[in-house]
């Protein structure tokens, strides 16, 4: 994925560097037009001043929600500006949607190849490729069918590059999974017998914790270790063979893009019956899953290519999802647990590097929205930085957002354990029905942010304390709201501090919603 | 609302007040004890003085004002001052023997208290409206930009 990124150069003072003689390279598009947005094999232009116009109005509506959040503006004075601009919005998109012009800067040639296949005696299938659909089905057997794509843009045959895409079927022991322990263990007998004994305490130290480190990575591939499995990927597609093609445009007054992408690609559609677990590798061009009976499990290894703007969807699914390192945009009706850790920025919306004023700025993205419906047996989320809309959870709730904004909404009661939703610098918005406000004590607590609810103070009171952290040993201030408790002695709002660090922690406490943000705004409301 | 029928009955404007914010469910509990705490008060104003209205001679209703005023400035105000502290001190009770005047005042006192309520009660509806449309908004203008930012569909 990264050899990818810094293979696309993005040019945006385009005029100043475009040599006359380099001009018959570029693919023309019509003058003073500029990028919507890119195709696999070209680009979307429309008049820029008319881009222009919408990029800044876009800008307008991102100013009033930072207002909003500040309290510069009335919920009053909000809603008449956002109503005027999403109907200038509305005309706008309309207005470029009738104006946009596709520009090719390369051919496509397609074909597609299929075959199916019965699952081993495990029930387990893993499939290594760049862009994925699952869906669950009654069939006896796995059908798979792949579409094979392949770019030119020099009228050359392309046959021998279609060939080279195509599906491989293996059953046998799952590689990527990596060793036992007793493999481990017998590896690690012999270093030490031949080569461990030249190495001093120090070094052997330092040995052991890079061991450790390496066992510790291929940690969620327990229950694939040492199982024969089947398993399903696509030739052609690795870095050495799938070379690639430049694609280079200019608008003549306008905008222009020079970057590269690979020449081949397959899109993988799986249909499979129901069964105990499928593990999905790579996958960052775009995945859809759909209906399907089993654990799911999807890691963000082995991947040639990526789209930072694909799709990436679980939609149905009866069985448990474990996804790491994976953009995934939307989890709906999932009749299980998700575990999520996805620490690393997927928010490309907007990012860029550009000079300014003699400043070289490097600004980061949108936040990537995500959105999780619909989950029975509980979710353990652990983001970077995303948009989190949470909505009709069963189970327990452990959730930590670092930096970015999460909003949750309870319709029924939750179950009577310890939740938690944190964050270091995002805001939290959680809204409660009756049925979840009575069900379990709240706790909504900040350092450095603000804190709203309207519930009233007889049931939902305030606070502020001081203490020390039991998390980093440092003196802190709290503030917010927790769920009033009858005939309380006045010094149990003391006993929170402990909890503050617990919730941290996640370790032991009481059941309760634990709402923490260190300096984003908590908002606890009233459905 | 749930009064017994053998109460004397509320003052329908009251009774009006407490039945519309009821019906907007906003802060049921406050509802909940402000309607009690009426159907007390109004227990207590019919049964210790018989009536809370004065009859008689112009003369005696100067009286009456007269002692109410006095009594609105002395006992009224360290009832009232004490209702701010505990929100509804008025502890009238059938087997207390006020007189009929300083019945009168503690029960307008305990009713304007129950005014406030229901006016916080009022208000929290406004919170409540408040709170939930700027929440809904900021999620308007959210799922707005993520609309009009994204342009997958000319993928």
């Amino acid at each position: 994925m990264r050899l990818v990124i810094l293979a696309v150069v993005e040019v945006l003072c385009f005029s100043n560097i475009l040599l006359a003689d380099d001009w018959d390279s570029y693919v023309k598009a019509p003058p003073n037009h500029a990028i919507l947005s890119e195709t696999l094999n070209g680009w979307i232009f429309v008049p820029e001043e008319l881009k222009d116009v919408y990029d800044n109005t876009l800008r307008r509506l991102e100013s009033l929600q930072s207002e909003l959040e500040d309290g510069r503006v009335t919920a009053k004075e909000a809603k008449a500006e956002l109503a005027k601009l999403k109907s200038r919005l509305k005309l706008l998109r309309q207005e470029i949607e009738a104006s946009r012009v596709e520009v090719q800067g390369a051919e496509i040639h397609e074909q597609t190849e299929s075959s199916e296949f019965e699952l081993g005696p495990e029930k387990r299938m893993a499939i290594t490729a760049n862009h994925v659909r699952v869906i669950g089905w009654d069939g006896p057997k796995v059908k798979v069918e792949l579409k094979k794509l392949v770019l030119s843009s020099d009228k050359k045959p392309v046959d021998d590059e279609l060939k080279a895409v195509s599906i491989v079927h293996k059953h046998e022991m799952a590689q990527f999974a990596g060793q036992t322990d007793a493999q481990w263990e017998a590896q690690e007998a012999e270093f030490m017998a031949k080569d461990g004994v030249k190495l001093n305490k120090e070094q052997l130290e330092n040995r052991r914790k890079l061991v450790d480190e390496v066992r510790q990575s291929r940690a969620h591939y327990r229950e694939w270790l040492a199982k024969e499995i089947d398993q399903l990927s696509i030739t052609g597609l690795d870095y050495s063979s799938n070379k690639f093609i430049e694609k280079k445009v200019k608008s003549d007054g306008g905008g222009g893009r020079i970057g590269s992408v690979r020449q081949r690609y397959g899109e993988l559609t799986v249909y499979v019956p129901a069964c105990t677990s499928v593990c999905i590798r790579g996958a960052r061009r775009g995945l859809h899953v759909e209906n399907l009976s089993a654990s799911l499990m999807i890691v963000d290894e082995d991947s040639t290519d990526s789209d930072a703007r694909g799709e990436f969807n679980v939609v149905g699914l009866h069985g448990n999802l474990l996804c790491r390192d994976f953009p995934l945009r939307t989890v709906f009706d999932v009749e299980g647990r998700v575990k999520i850790e996805s620490t690393t920025e997927f928010g490309v919306e907007g990012a860029g590097t550009n000079h300014h004023d003699g400043l070289r700025n490097m600004t980061p993205g949108r936040p990537f929205k995500v959105d999780l419906r619909n989950v029975s047996k509980g979710v353990e989320l652990h983001y970077g930085r995303v948009q989190l809309n949470l909505e009709k959870l069963g189970g327990t709730i452990n959730v930590v957002n670092e930096f970015g904004d999460t909003h949750l909404v309870l319709d029924a009661p939750l179950v009577d354990a310890a939740h938690r939703v944190t964050s270091y610098s995002g805001r939290i918005d959680v809204e409660l029905s009756d049925a979840a406000w009575q069900s379990i004590p709240v706790l909504a607590v900040t350092n450095h942010g603000g804190a709203s609810t309207n519930f009233g103070r007889e049931v939902f009171d305030d606070f502020h304390i001081s203490g020390q952290d039991k998390h980093d040993q440092v003196r802190r201030d709290w503030s917010g709201f927790r769920t009033v408790v009858a005939d309380e002695d006045r010094r149990a709002v003391f006993q929170l501090i402990p909890r503050f660090s617990a919730i941290m922690d996640n370790s032991g406490r009481t059941g309760g919603l634990d709402i923490l943000t260190r300096s984003g705004t908590v908002a606890v409301l009233r459905k | 609302m749930n009064v017994d029928q053998n109460q004397p009955p509320l003052p329908a404007e009251l009774i009006d007040s407490i039945e519309r914010i009821r019906q907007q469910t906003a802060a049921p509990e406050l509802v909940a004890k402000a309607t009690s705490k009426a159907i007390e008060l109004n227990l207590s104003a019919n049964s210790s003085s018989g009536e809370v209205r004065m009859h008689g001679a112009p003369w005696l209703y100067a009286t009456g004002i007269a002692a109410s005023i006095v009594l609105a400035t002395s006992f009224g105000f360290w009832t009232y001052k004490f209702a701010i502290n505990t929100n509804y001190p008025v502890q009238l009770h059938n087997d207390v023997n006020h007189s009929p005047v300083a019945t009168s005042s503690l029960v307008l006192v305990g009713y304007r208290k129950v005014d406030e309520d229901l006016d916080r009660a009022d208000a929290k509806v406004g919170d409540l409206s408040e709170a939930l449309e700027l929440a809904g908004l900021r999620r308007e203008i959210q799922a707005t930009l993520d609309e009009y930012y994204d342009w997958s569909d000319g993928k």
